[in-house]
C-alpha cells in the first residue's frame, strides 16, 4: 500500500498526523489562505512562491483557496507575473501552475478602512464553502499598518465555524517597550494559539533537528552540561554587505536583526531543558524557562563592529557600511556583533554561550558549536585538542564531531579528526524543503513549536534591550573591521578570553568531496 | 615562530634513519635505544610457512619503507640446508615486489643470511653467535629473536638462544608466536620456561589484532576524547559486542584447526584483548606497563565462563551452496572424524567492577559464517525518558576493525524534510575516503617495529596470558571432557540461531531497522 503514490489529502494527513497528532483538525478541509500586502516584496518573493511550491508538491489540503489583499488595483494576472520569476516554475509544471492560479483571487482596499474588510469578509465568504473554510492571514506587511490591519481582521473577517490564524513577521517592536505593546495590541484581539510569529531559523531542518539530536541520543544526554562543555557558540555570518539596501538594515542593526531572534532561538533550543513532550507548548515552556535564566548582556560582554571598504577588494568589497547611500551620514549601527550570554541555572552556570553575527564577514555560514572542556588526566602530552560537536545549519547542512584519533599508520599519537554526517552525501535525494514552507505548514497543521510564544519574545527583548538602548544613546562608534574579514580582533579576543579554545590546527573539510 | 621553518623541514624527505628517529620517539620517547644502531634479526624456522609468508614479507616492506634502522642485518636459521637464494625465491609470490624495485630487493636480501642447524643441538647454536659476531659490528649489534617455530622446540631453541647467542653488549629481544599453551596449565608451564630464560622485558608475545589500526586506536579514541569520557560505563551502556567473523571454512586445513577449535583461535586472544582495551581504566601512562597492568586488572574483575553464557557451533554444508560452500567441518579429511571441535563460539563475560557490573561483554567468532568482519560494538542504553513515542533505537559506537576500517555512532536524527520524527542516521569517519592516500601498515608491520623501538604495548604479558587462561580453561575442559556436541549450523549463515538468542537474553537489542552502508559509496 505504501507502495502506491498517496493522494494530496493523504500525504497532508500523514503530515498532519506526525506534526499535530490530527488533534484540532475541523472535517471543514476548506482552508482560505490569506496574504495581506500581496503587492509587496515578502508576498511576491517568499510567500506566493511558497505556497505554489507546497500546492505543487501536493502538502496542502486538496481544498485551499489563496486570496491577496493589498492596497494597490491589482489582479491575480499581474501578481502571477510579478511573482514568477521568483517561482522556480519547470515547464512540465504550466498545467498545475495553472491550477494554483485559479484557486487564487485578489482584492484591493486600505488597511484603516473597515469598509475594505467588510468586503474582504464578504469575499472569503462566498468562496467555495467559504463561510465553513479555516482562515490562515498572512500579515506581510510594514509595521505601522499592523494595528489597523489586525484590527480590522478581528472585527471583520474571522470565521466563526472554522479556525483562525494569523502569521506575523518581524520586526515584533523595537525593544522590550514596544514589542510589549503590540503584544497586548495582538492578545486583545487573538487567543495565543491563534498568533503564530515567524523566526524562520525555526524553520531550518537543522535548527528543528536540534531536538531529536538531543533528546533522541543517549550519547548526548551525560554530556550535555557545565561539567563537560566548555562553551557553545552560535555564529550567524553573511559575506556580503547592505548592497544599496541599507537604509532599512540601518533602523534596527545586526542585533535586531540576526541575535536577538535567530542566535538567541537557537540558544533556546540548544539549552533548554528536556520538554515534558514534543507538544508546542510544552517545548516553548523550556525555552522561556532558558531565557528566564539569562541576564541582560552587559556591555562589558560585547563587541560591535562596522564594515569599511577593503580598498584590494573588488566591486561591492570595496565599499564601506557607510558607503551604502541609503545609510545615515555616521551612522553607529553595528553590522557585527558577538555577545557572551550566561544561563544562570545548574545545567549551564558559567558555561559562555558566544553569539556571533555580522555582515561583510569572510563567509557565509551559520552554525552551532559545542566545545568540550579538556579531557581530565591527559595521558598524551597535551597533544589532544578539544572535543567539539558542529551543527551546521547552512550552507552544506552536516553534523560532525569533532575528535582526536590515533593518527593512521605505524603512529601512535592523536590527531584531529570527525565523526560526519553530511546531508548531501547521506542524503542524496531528499530535498530539504525551504524554512518558509514547513513554517507555514505548521500553521496550517496547527503546530505552534517552531513559532515565538509572546512570554518567550518578552524575555527576549528583557535580554538584549539595555544594552540596545545603551549604545543607541551613547552612540557608542563600532570597531571598523575590513569587509571580507573575520571582524573585529577584538571579538576573537572576547572568545578566548571567556574560555573558548581556537587552535587553528583544524579545519574542516567536507570528507565526502573528492 | 618556529612553526614556518619546521614546516619547511617536514617538506623534505627524511633519510630513513630520521623516520625512525621519529617513529622512536613517537612509540617510546627515545628512551633505552642503545647507540650501537646496529641490529640483527634472526628469523628462526626461516624455511617454515610463517617465514616465507609473513616474516620476510613484513621485514622486507619495512626495510622498503625505510623503517628499519640503517643498519640491520637478518639471519635465518632453520634445519634445512638452505641459501638465501632460496629463501629469496621461496618468499618472491608473497613479497608484493614492484617493477621498480629490484634494486631495493637485492640490497634487502644483500643483508640477508642464513646459516643451518638443529634446534637442539648447543654446537648449531654456538655456530649461529659465532656467525652473528662476524657480520659488521655484529658484537654490539642489538639482537632480536624470532620464533617462528612449533611449540614442541620451543623449549630447546629458547633454552639454546639464552645459553649461546646473547648479545653481551647490545640488547636481545625475543619474538613469540601463539600457541601459548592450550590451557592455564600448559601455558603457564611455557610461560615459566621462558621467564627461566628472559626478563618480561625480553620476552614480546605477538597477537596480532594488537597491531590492527583500530585496535591500536581504541586507547586514542577513549582516552584522547572528551565526549567518550562521561558515558562509557554501566550508566549508559546495555552491552558490548565483540566479533569476529570469517566467510570461510577450514579448506582442507581443519587438521591443525581442530587441535585448538575457535575459543583459543580467536576468542581467548584476539577478542579478549580487545574487550580489555574497552574495557580498562585510563592507565597512568601511556607507557607499555601502565597499560598492561590496566589490561590484566580488567582480566581479573572475570569470572571464568561458564557453559551456561555460550553457545558452541560447528558448520555444516549448505546443499545449496557452491564450492567449499557445500562442505562441512567434518568433510575436511584432515580433520578427525566426529570432531567436537567448535568452529563457532559465542560467550558471554561480565567484567565485575565498578564500571562494568551487569553489563554483558559478548564475544562472537565463528569459520564458515555469512560475512568477513571484526568490529567492537558499544551498544548505549534506551533514552530515559522518552518524548518521542518509543521511536528512538539504541545509539551505537562501532568500531569496525577489518575490512573498511571505520568508526562509526549510530544516533537519531529528525527525518529529513517536512517530518518531525526521529531517524535513524550515523556519524562517521570511514577510513577509505577520509585517509584515502594514508597506506595503513600490516599489523606484522606495526608489530616488529614495535620490538625494534622497544614498545611493549602491543604485546602480550604473561600475567595477561595466564589470567586469559584462567577465564577459558574450565570451560574448555569441561567441553572436551563431555565432548559437548557442538551446535550444527549451515555454511554462509549468521550461525547457530541459539547464539542470537543468547545475545538478545542478556539484553542485546537488534532492531533490523537499521543496516550501516558506508555513506561514501555513490
Amino acid at each position: 500500500m505504501a507502495s502506491l503514490p498517496l493522494s494530496r489529502s493523504e500525504v497532508f494527513g500523514q503530515l498532519r498526523k506526525e506534526l499535530y497528532d490530527d488533534r484540532e483538525f475541523h472535517q471543514a478541509d476548506t482552508h482560505t489562505f490569506i496574504i495581506l500586502g500581496a503587492s509587496g516584496d515578502l508576498a511576491r518573493k517568499k510567500i506566493y512562491p511558497t505556497l505554489w511550491w507546497l500546492f505543487r508538491d501536493g502538502l496542502l489540503p486538496e481544498e485551499t483557496y489563496f486570496v491577496g489583499f493589498a492596497r494597490s488595483n491589482l489582479t491575480v494576472e499581474a501578481i502571477r507575473s510579478a511573482c514568477l520569476p521568483y517561482m522556480k516554475v519547470a515547464d512540465s509544471e504550466s498545467k498545475q501552475l495553472s491550477a494554483f492560479f485559479s484557486r487564487n483571487t485578489y482584492l484591493s482596499g486600505k488597511y484603516g478602512d473597515a469598509e475594505s474588510f467588510l468586503k474582504l469578509g464578504s469575499h472569503l465568504d462566498a468562496l467555495p464553502s467559504g463561510s465553513e473554510a479555516n482562515r490562515l492571514f498572512y500579515l506581510a506587511l510594514p509595521p505601522s499598518v499592523y494595528q489597523d490591519v489586525t484590527k480590522n481582521i478581528r472585527h471583520h473577517c474571522i470565521t466563526r465555524k472554522g479556525w483562525n490564524r494569523v502569521i506575523v513577521e518581524k520586526p515584533f517592536g523595537r525593544d522590550l517597550q514596544t514589542s510589549e505593546e503590540l503584544s497586548i495590541h495582538l492578545s486583545s484581539l487573538f487567543t495565543e494559539d491563534q498568533i503564530y510569529r515567524i523566526d524562520h531559523y525555526l524553520g531550518k531542518e537543522m535548527v528543528q533537528n536540534l531536538m531529536v539530536l538531543r533528546f533522541g541520543n543517549r550519547i548526548f544526554g551525560p554530556i550535555w552540561n557545565r561539567e563537560s562543555i566548555a562553551c557553545v557558540v552560535l555564529t550567524f555570518k553573511e559575506p556580503f554587505g547592505t548592497q544599496g539596501r541599507g537604509g532599512y538594515f540601518d533602523d534596527f542593526g545586526i542585533i535586531r536583526d540576526v541575535m536577538q531572534n535567530h542566535l538567541l532561538q537557537m540558544l533556546s533550543l540548544v539549552a533548554m531543558e528536556k520538554p515534558a513532550s514534543t507538544s508546542s507548548d510544552d517545548v516553548r515552556d523550556e525555552k522561556v524557562k532558558v531565557l528566564k535564566s539569562i541576564t541582560p548582556v552587559s556591555v562589558s560582554n560585547v563587541v560591535l563592529g562596522q564594515y569599511v571598504g577593503d580598498p584590494e577588494g573588488k566591486g561591492d568589497a570595496k565599499l564601506g557600511y557607510l558607503d551604502d547611500p541609503t545609510v545615515p551620514k555616521g551612522s553607529c549601527t553595528p553590522t557585527f556583533a558577538t555577545a557572551v550570554l550566561y544561563v544562570h541555572n545548574e545545567r549551564w552556570d558559567g558555561v559562555p554561550f558566544v553569539l556571533r553575527c555580522g555582515k561583510a564577514l569572510n563567509e557565509r555560514k551559520a552554525e552551532l558549536r559545542l566545545q568540550f572542556t579538556d579531557v581530565p588526566g591527559d595521558i598524551f602530552n597535551s597533544q589532544c585538542r578539544r572535543n567539539e560537536l558542529v551543527v551546521r545549519v547552512q550552507p552544506d547542512e552536516a553534523i560532525y564531531a569533532k575528535m582526536m584519533s590515533k593518527k593512521p599508520g605505524v603512529y601512535f599519537s592523536p590527531e584531529e579528526t570527525e565523526l560526519d554526517l553530511t546531508y548531501r552525501s547521506r542524503y542524496r535525494d531528499v530535498k530539504l524543503p525551504d524554512a518558509y514552507e514547513r513554517l507555514i505548514l505548521d500553521v496550517f497543521c496547527g503546530s505552534q513549536m517552531h513559532f515565538v510564544r509572546s512570554d518567550e519574545l518578552r524575555e527576549a527583548w528583557r535580554i538584549f534591550t539595555p544594552l540596545l538602548h545603551h549604545i543607541e544613546k551613547e552612540k557608542t562608534p563600532p570597531i571598523p573591521y575590513t569587509y571580507g574579514s573575520r571582524g573585529p580582533a577584538e571579538a576573537d579576543q572576547l572568545m578566548k578570553q571567556v574560555g573558548f579554545r581556537y587552535e587553528g590546527t583544524y579545519k574542516w573539510v567536507n570528507p565526502h568531496a573528492v | 615562530m618556529g612553526s614556518r621553518a619546521s614546516a619547511e623541514k617536514m617538506s623534505l624527505p627524511l633519510s630513513r634513519s630520521e623516520v625512525f628517529g621519529q617513529l622512536r620517539k613517537d612509540l617510546y620517547d627515545d628512551e633505552e635505544f642503545h647507540q650501537t644502531d646496529v641490529h640483527i634479526f634472526i628469523i628462526m624456522g626461516a624455511s617454515g610457512d610463517l617465514a616465507k609468508k609473513k616474516i620476510y614479507p613484513t621485514l622486507w616492506w619495512l626495510f622498503r619503507d625505510g623503517l628499519l634502522p640503517e643498519d640491520t642485518y637478518f639471519v635465518g636459521f632453520a634445519r634445512s640446508d638452505l641459501t638465501v637464494d632460496a629463501i629469496r625465491a621461496a618468499c618472491l609470490p608473497h613479497m608484493k615486489v614492484g617493477e621498480s624495485e629490484a634494486e631495493r630487493v637485492d640490497a634487502f636480501f644483500k643483508r640477508n643470511f642464513y646459516v643451518s642447524g638443529k634446534y637442539d643441538d648447543d654446537a648449531s647454536f654456538t655456530k649461529l653467535h659465532e656467525y652473528l659476531l662476524g657480520l659488521p659490528s655484529g658484537s654490539e649489534a642489538n639482537r632480536l629473536f624470532y620464533l617462528a617455530l612449533p611449540p614442541s622446540v620451543y623449549h630447546n631453541v629458547t633454552k639454546n638462544i639464552r645459553n649461546h647467542c646473547m648479545a653481551t653488549k647490545g640488547w636481545n629481544r625475543v619474538i613469540v608466536e601463539k600457541p601459548f599453551g592450550h590451557d592455564l596449565q600448559s601455558s603457564e608451564d611455557l610461560s615459566n620456561h621462558l621467564s627461566s630464560l628472559f626478563t618480561e622485558d625480553q620476552i614480546y608475545r605477538i597477537d596480532h589484532y594488537l597491531g590492527k589500526e583500530m585496535v591500536q586506536n581504541l586507547m586514542v579514541l577513549r582516552f584522547g576524547n572528551r565526549i567518550f569520557g562521561p558515558i562509557w560505563n554501566r550508566d549508559s551502556i546495555a552491552s558490548v559486542v565483540l566479533t569476529f567473523k570469517e566467510p570461510f571454512g577450514t579448506q582442507g586445513r581443519g587438521g591443525y584447526f581442530d587441535e585448538f577449535g575457535i575459543i583459543r583461535d580467536v576468542m581467548q586472544n584476539h577478542l579478549l584483548q580487545m574487550l580489555c582495551l574497552v574495557a580498562m581504566e585510563k592507565p597512568a601512562s601511556t607507557s607499555s606497563d601502565d597499560v598492561r597492568d590496566e589490561k590484566v586488572k580488567v582480566l581479573k574483575c572475570i569470572s571464568p565462563l561458564t557453559l551456561d553464557n555460550a553457545v558452541l557451533g560447528q558448520y555444516v554444508g549448505n546443499p545449496e551452496g557452491e564450492g567449499d560452500a557445500k562442505l562441512s567441518y567434518l568433510d575436511d579429511p584432515t580433520v578427525p572424524k566426529g570432531s567436537t571441535t567448535a568452529t563457532f563460539a559465542t560467550a558471554v563475560i561480565y567484567v565485575n567492577n565498578e564500571r562494568w557490573d551487569g553489563v554483558p561483554f559478548i564475544l562472537r567468532c565463528g569459520k564458515a559464517l555469512n560475512e568477513r568482519k571484526a568490529e567492537v560494538r558499544l551498544q548505549f542504553k534506551d533514552v530515559p525518558g522518552d518524548i518521542f513515542g518509543s521511536q528512538c533505537r539504541r545509539n551505537e559506537l562501532v568500531v569496525r576493525v577489518q575490512p573498511n576500517e571505520a568508526i562509526y555512532a549510530k544516533m537519531m536524527t529528525k527525518k529529513p524534510g517536512v517530518y518531525f520524527s526521529p531517524e535513524e542516521t550515523e556519524l562517521d569517519l570511514t577510513y577509505g575516503s577520509r585517509y584515502k592516500d594514508v597506506k595503513l601498515p600490516d599489523a606484522y608491520e606495526r608489530l616488529i617495529l614495535d620490538v625494534f623501538c622497544g614498545s611493549q604495548m602491543h604485546f602480550v604479558r604473561s600475567d595477561e596470558l595466564r589470567e586469559a587462561w584462567r577465564i577459558f580453561t574450565p570451560l574448555l575442559h569441561q567441553v572436551e571432557k563431555e565432548k559437548t556436541p557442538p551446535i550444527k549450523y549451515t555454511y554462509g549463515s549468521r550461525g547457530p540461531p541459539e547464539a542470537d538468542e543468547l545475545l538478545q537474553r542478556v539484553g542485546f537489542r537488534y532492531a533490523g531497522t537499521y543496516k550501516w552502508v558506508e555513506p561514501h559509496r555513490l
